[in-house]
């Protein structure tokens, strides 16, 4: 396999030192599923994409930001250290003094044990689900209940159901409610947790502080949080930050040392999207993912909601480049392959859950 | 733990310039960063009663005339910023590297210090190098240990918005306490305990490795603190691209090698007293600690090293033996950071 890129490009760059270290990353912390290291599989790449944008392709997986699990552990023990030093938070006493929300029950546990804290499962600790939606629903239940509807469940075997319920709300009224975010990469999904988050407080009249802690968090993630953060006073906590530099679609974007090498990865960025991920049956054209995700001038160009990320964590994600994670032997094998979550969206009510609850809140006057 | 740092807002520092009991120590050279810190103080419309001491090193020798020029101009800025708003200030030209004596800045604080009783002293460590870092560390250190007048150490560090490509320490390794070259000096430690962070031009820690690996010296422990700063990730990466391999020959080398992942200067510093106080170590051990990184995580090594010597284990911090002014180092002002240190260890 020839690579079309002349010596003098590949110096400019500074492609091997930085694609070298990547590889030697790698040997510590691998990538899942792949085979080969991080040239082979670049090479593997190179087959599918036109002679005139291998240098690009070169620059472009040469400034790929590897963050392996190992990093992303210690980002969560960063964030506890960072609980720590500003509110005094430890791990002994964080399940206590603190409410801890998540969309993903999984996250929740990565955070616990990675910071060697017990207690997830004790009831008096944690409501039954981190997530909001559910919070809501049970407090909507609790709500609806009649004191002889009460009795009855209390003879019975789900008399810890209401058990629950008194634990639930004096854990909502814990100093701090901490949502735990792993990546917050265009904003979106920590915008609407923050929202829930905040009507939910609202609808209780809690006095708590709401404070994010997140492994990873963007210049695109902060700038569409900032509004409500400013307004509910809400804490941001992240162990890695990607300014705005990191972004390939931004005109602040340093990762090249010549304008032209940027000019060119653009260029093939696009030309990718085009080309190859326009015709594919999950992110092609008047697919679910190119609808909900895509820009309107450059499609899935620049990756999932155009956030031009060259991260890669343990499951590249969707908002960075396709070109490094979309894989489909005999259409193109990018070097991250990507395992997706869902192939179709799901509808979540946790929204209207939490305004049925709000609105039931006016209605009593609380 | 002695040295411990809380981080603090600017403003915190620049109520304290009200005070007669502030001394600001700060330096001026040829990076713009240099003067971010004063700027920040004197356009401020507070009273300045605090007293400044500014120091600007030149060498005796071997001087390369852009960057005296740029420093010159520097210390002329300030000085007449200091005279509109009517400080107390005094300027000290000392010599450096060549006609450095670490006694002589010693002597020269201790006398200041005893003129007037400095409660809260605020240092600027941008542009100090860290030989004489260290030696203002050690008076600060001296003076409290003799009289607890100081109450409060401030440290105040300013970013770069880019470093040169081409590094200004060179040489081989030696320590800066016993001031011997490492080579010679793992011969007689037989047993070494070594912390090791990274800095951006990979060249220190390559010749660490090299060092270690002729010597027969055993190596106990090895904390590799890499940083991935969130105020400067670009920069931060640069340390993996520089070296890619020293996770790796780490690893491969030393048994009982640990990496750890550093997301702010904080942390580093942080990190970094909480592995030595945790460190367990034998009568005939010693502990080594290589901050190669930013300015802070040398404040921290140096609070590091106190506290193990006055536990009776042998320490010391690493630094390149030379020094080359082929840039001018830095480029811009990047983010500043504040610290109040803990000087009385309670």
């Amino acid at each position: 396999m020839r690579i079309y890129s002349s010596v003098e490009e590949i110096e400019k760059e500074a492609i091997i030192p930085k694609i070298n270290s990547i590889v030697e990353l790698e040997r510590v912390y691998p990538y899942r599923n792949v085979m080969g290291n991080y040239w082979q599989r670049i090479e593997s790449a190179l087959k599918y994409i036109p002679e005139e944008y291998h240098f690009a392709a070169l620059a472009l997986f040469a400034n790929v930001i590897y963050i392996p699990e190992s990093i992303l552990t210690q980002a969560w023990q960063y964030c506890m250290w960072e609980l720590k030093e500003r509110y005094g938070i430890h791990e002994n006493n964080i399940l206590n003094d603190s409410l801890l929300l998540t969309e993903e029950v999984d996250l929740l546990i990565e955070f616990l044990h990675s910071n060697n804290i017990t207690g997830r499962l004790d009831i008096d600790k944690m409501p039954r689900s981190p997530r909001l939606g559910d919070i809501a629903a049970y407090l909507l239940l609790d709500d609806c209940l009649s004191n002889t509807q009460r009795d009855v469940i209390a003879d019975e075997s789900l008399s810890p159901l209401i058990n629950g319920f008194k634990h639930l709300r004096t854990a909502l009224k814990r100093n701090y409610w901490i949502i735990i975010v792993d990546k917050s990469l265009s904003g979106s999904s920590l915008h609407s947790e923050l929202m829930k988050a905040c009507k939910l407080r609202e609808a209780l009249s809690a006095n708590s502080k709401i404070i994010v802690i997140a492994q990873i968090i963007t210049f695109d993630a902060l700038k569409s949080t900032q509004k409500i953060k400013d307004e509910e006073n809400i804490e941001i906590i992240s162990a890695i930050y990607l300014d705005e530099k990191f972004k390939i679609n931004s005109d602040q974007c340093e990762l090249f040392n010549y304008k032209e090498t940027h000019k060119q990865v653009k260029e093939l960025c696009e030309w990718f999207d085009k080309n190859i991920l326009s015709t594919d049956e999950i992110y092609g054209s008047n697919s679910v993912w190119r609808e909900i995700g895509g820009d309107p001038e450059y499609g899935l160009a620049y990756g999932f909601k155009g956030c031009g990320l060259t991260l890669v964590t343990p499951n590249c994600p969707s908002n960075s480049i396709p070109l490094l994670w979309y894989h489909k032997p005999g259409r193109y094998e990018g070097p991250y392959p990507r395992v997706e979550s869902r192939t179709s969206q799901r509808r979540s009510f946790d929204k209207e859950l939490i305004n049925l609850l709000s609105n039931r809140s006016e209605k009593r006057g609380d | 733990m002695q040295g411990s740092f809380i981080e603090i807002p600017i403003k915190t520092i620049t109520s304290l310039m009200e005070s007669k009991g502030t001394l600001v120590i700060s330096s001026i050279n040829y990076e713009e960063r240099s003067l971010t810190f004063l700027n920040s103080l004197l356009s401020n419309r507070n009273q300045l009663l605090a007293k400044f001491i500014l120091f600007v090193f030149r060498s005796l020798q071997d001087n390369v005339y852009p960057l005296e020029i740029k420093k010159d101009w520097n210390t002329h800025c300030v000085e007449n910023w200091l005279k509109e708003r009517g400080v107390n200030y005094k300027i000290q030209k000392i010599p450096y590297p060549m006609g450095f004596y670490k006694e002589r800045i010693k002597s020269n604080l201790q006398f200041l210090l005893q003129e007037s009783d400095f409660s809260d002293i605020v240092l600027d460590i941008t542009a100090i190098p860290r030989t004489v870092l260290f030696s203002i560390l050690e008076s600060i250190r001296q003076i409290q240990k003799e009289r607890k007048t100081i109450h409060n150490l401030y440290l105040v560090y300013t970013t770069p918005l880019k470093y040169s490509i081409y590094p200004h320490e060179i040489g081989s390794l030696e320590t800066y306490f016993s001031k011997s070259p490492l080579h010679e000096l793992l011969h007689y430690i037989k047993t070494i305990n070594l912390i090791i962070v990274p800095g951006i031009y990979g060249n220190e820690i390559n010749v660490l490795i090299e060092d270690l690996k002729k010597n027969s010296a055993k190596i106990q422990n090895v904390y590799l603190l890499i940083p991935m700063y969130k105020h400067d990730l670009f920069t931060s990466i640069k340390i993996l691209k520089m070296s890619p391999n020293i996770i790796t020959t780490i690893l491969s080398l030393f048994d009982n090698s640990r990496v750890y992942y550093c997301f702010s200067f904080h942390h580093t510093m942080g990190m970094l007293l909480d592995i030595v106080k945790k460190l367990i170590i034998n009568r005939d051990e010693g502990c080594l600690i290589a901050p190669f990184n930013a300015k802070p995580i040398a404040v921290s090594a140096f609070y590091a090293y106190t506290y193990l010597t006055e536990k009776g284990v042998w320490s010391d911090v690493l630094r390149m033996s030379s020094v080359q002014y082929s840039s001018f180092y830095s480029i811009g002002t990047g983010e500043m950071f504040c610290w109040k240190v803990n000087v009385d260890g309670g």
